[in-house]
């Protein structure tokens, strides 16, 4: 659905992200994994047409540089990590601006927006907010209404950007049963993460970062060995298996001078 | 209340004080005599002449500078912004001040807003030689930085001033006003004003997905700065023409879109059309006060529309502070 060739980034000569290549399937739900400034916020950031990059991307058929801004964001749905609401909008209608890249100017909500408004708002929990404002909302409540936003773009691909900091243990399972259903409906989705237990828990792959660049792409289980990741992160971890699941636990901070 | 019903509301309300305009004033004049019927010459002068451009600029100046208020704060995403924070009106004014201290206004009185105007397109190509095409900070900076030199000049007109007949002259233009004004100055202002208005309500879907913050909004196909450059462009055309033509009148801008905020569900997008209407309806009703209650004396415009507006600022506050809703 989305295929990336030497995609980099670059801000004032300091490279952020450096010759990424990878691919999204269709159906697949793909963790985006790396220490803190491994550049996996400006790789979604130039998917998403907000930083300028150089190198190819194809939206699956169509070349990315091919599209208008409008058109690319009604083929792909971004959830910015920054969580900003500036006025004291309902969450109805904050979940409706998803629809926002569809609609004519001064058209009213046809009736696919009114659907994927009501299922995308259902989907994250966020059905009894929906007269309230945005501004009076909790860190959690905010990070649900503005991910049944990009939800409600219903594009064939979401990037999320930390949908998951900042909830609670309930919501944040509840957020991955979402991007999962989201993948099992034929989107590509792709997932930058911090938890490196609920990367290995809910994705079916995993491309890790450093330092720009990307140094492992595969399965939970390769991508996220306890070599790769005491390699890239300085952490020793202890994985094992549950009921026919691997699991994994960052356990203890390695000395990166030892 | 439906969207549908607040426009209609407001445009009947602009109706009814366009009318109470047309009918104040010390001279008795019908409202017949604006089609110049059954009436004495003079009632029909007064009329078409006098009180008819003075009605007309109520409502197309109270209008834009509503309407530029609320797209600046939609922009800006700031709710202290008003047409003045880009320093076009400090401009505008400062190329009014110009034509009074020359004595240019007193050979041609059409020199005074056709070099106001000058100042207000100055003022945008100066600041877009500083913000460019960079941040929303950026642009509120260079604006200050116009504005206090605007300021400046202007000052420095009034020192340097060759009499105090002068000073007094530009003190008193400065304070904003309607009076007085003619058709000549409708024709001179509206075209500037009508497409700055329709740059400025080509804002409102890109201020939507703005209310998300500027990533968020690139991310769903917004020309960041396609907005910006609407929004500039609108406002130095339509309130570089509005001050030309009456002055600096301050508050208009600011609170309009304040007042009418909640009654769009925070919408910025909606907000636009009614901060039109609203700002016609609050300048038009000001100028009507101002000839009521003090008909002989020269009260000014812009000194009652922020006599008004600064307690109603002060009672948003107080119900902001309460609800924490802008």
């Amino acid at each position: 659905m989305l295929v990336a060739e030497g995609v980099s980034v670059r801000v004032g000569g300091k490279a952020l992200v450096s010759d990424a290549s990878f691919h999204l399937k269709a159906g697949a739900l793909v963790a985006l994994v790396g220490p803190n400034g491994a550049g996996k916020s400006s790789l979604l950031r130039a998917l998403a047409g907000v930083m300028p990059f150089e190198g190819n991307v194809r939206l699956g058929d169509t070349d990315w540089r091919a599209l208008s801004p409008r058109e690319r964001a009604t083929r792909l749905a971004y959830l910015p990590q920054e969580r900003r609401v500036e006025w004291s909008i309902a969450v109805a209608d904050l979940v409706a601006l998803g629809r926002h890249p569809f609609r004519r100017r001064f058209a009213p909500q046809t009736e696919d927006d009114r659907t994927a408004v009501a299922a995308a708002m259902a989907a994250m929990d966020v059905r009894a907010l929906a007269d309230r404002r945005a501004t009076t909302l909790s860190g959690g409540e905010l990070a649900r209404a503005l991910t049944a936003r990009a939800l409600a773009v219903q594009a064939p691909v979401l990037l999320a950007d930390e949908p998951v900091a900042a909830l609670d243990p309930y919501h944040q399972l509840q957020v991955m049963g979402v991007l999962c259903a989201e993948a099992a409906r034929g989107a590509a989705v792709l997932v930058v993460l911090h938890d490196l237990s609920l990367a290995a828990r809910f994705c079916d792959r995993v491309l890790l970062m450093d330092r720009g660049r990307i140094v492992a792409d595969g399965s939970p289980r390769e991508a996220l060995s306890p070599a790769a990741v005491a390699a890239t992160y300085g952490v020793e971890m202890l994985t094992g298996e549950s009921g026919g699941e691997h699991w994994l636990l960052p356990w203890r901070a390695l000395d990166r001078n030892g | 209340m439906p969207y549908a019903v607040l426009l209609a509301l407001l445009g009947a309300g602009v109706a009814g004080a366009f009318v109470l305009s047309l009918m104040t004033g010390p001279a008795a004049a019908g409202f017949g005599a604006l089609f110049g019927q059954g009436e004495a010459g003079a009632a029909i002068l007064i009329m078409q002449e006098i009180r008819l451009p003075r009605a007309l600029l109520g409502v197309l100046i109270g209008g834009v500078l509503g309407l530029s208020g609320a797209a600046l704060q939609g922009l800006l995403r700031n709710p202290l912004a008003e047409p003045g924070i880009i320093g076009v009106s400090g401009a505008a004014a400062f190329g009014a001040v110009v034509a009074i201290y020359t004595g240019l206004s007193l050979i041609v009185p059409l020199a005074l807003p056709l070099l106001a105007m000058l100042g207000a397109l100055a003022a945008v190509a100066l600041l877009y030689g500083l913000a460019g095409n960079h941040s929303t900070t950026t642009l509120i900076l260079a604006g200050v930085a116009i504005s206090s030199l605007a300021g400046a000049l202007t000052s420095l007109a009034l020192n340097l001033s060759p009499n105090p007949f002068a000073a007094l002259e530009i003190l008193f233009w400065m304070l904003g006003s309607l009076a007085d004004r003619s058709m000549d100055h409708v024709a001179l202002a509206a075209p500037f004003m009508a497409v700055g208005a329709l740059l400025l309500l080509a804002t409102g879907r890109s201020l939507e997905a703005l209310g998300l913050g500027e990533e968020a909004a690139l991310g769903m196909g917004i020309d960041l700065k396609r907005v910006r450059t609407l929004a500039v462009l609108g406002t130095a055309l339509a309130v570089g023409a509005a001050v030309a033509v009456s002055g600096v009148i301050g508050f208009v801008g600011l609170i309009v879109p304040h007042l009418l905020r909640p009654l769009v569900g925070h919408n910025p997008a909606r907000l636009l059309p009614v901060s039109f209407l609203g700002g016609a309806l609050l300048l038009t009703l000001a100028d009507v006060l101002v000839r009521i209650i003090a008909p002989s004396s020269d009260l000014k415009l812009g000194v009652v529309t922020a006599l008004i507006g600064a307690p109603f600022f002060i009672a948003l506050v107080l119900r902001s502070r309460r609800t924490g809703a802008f």
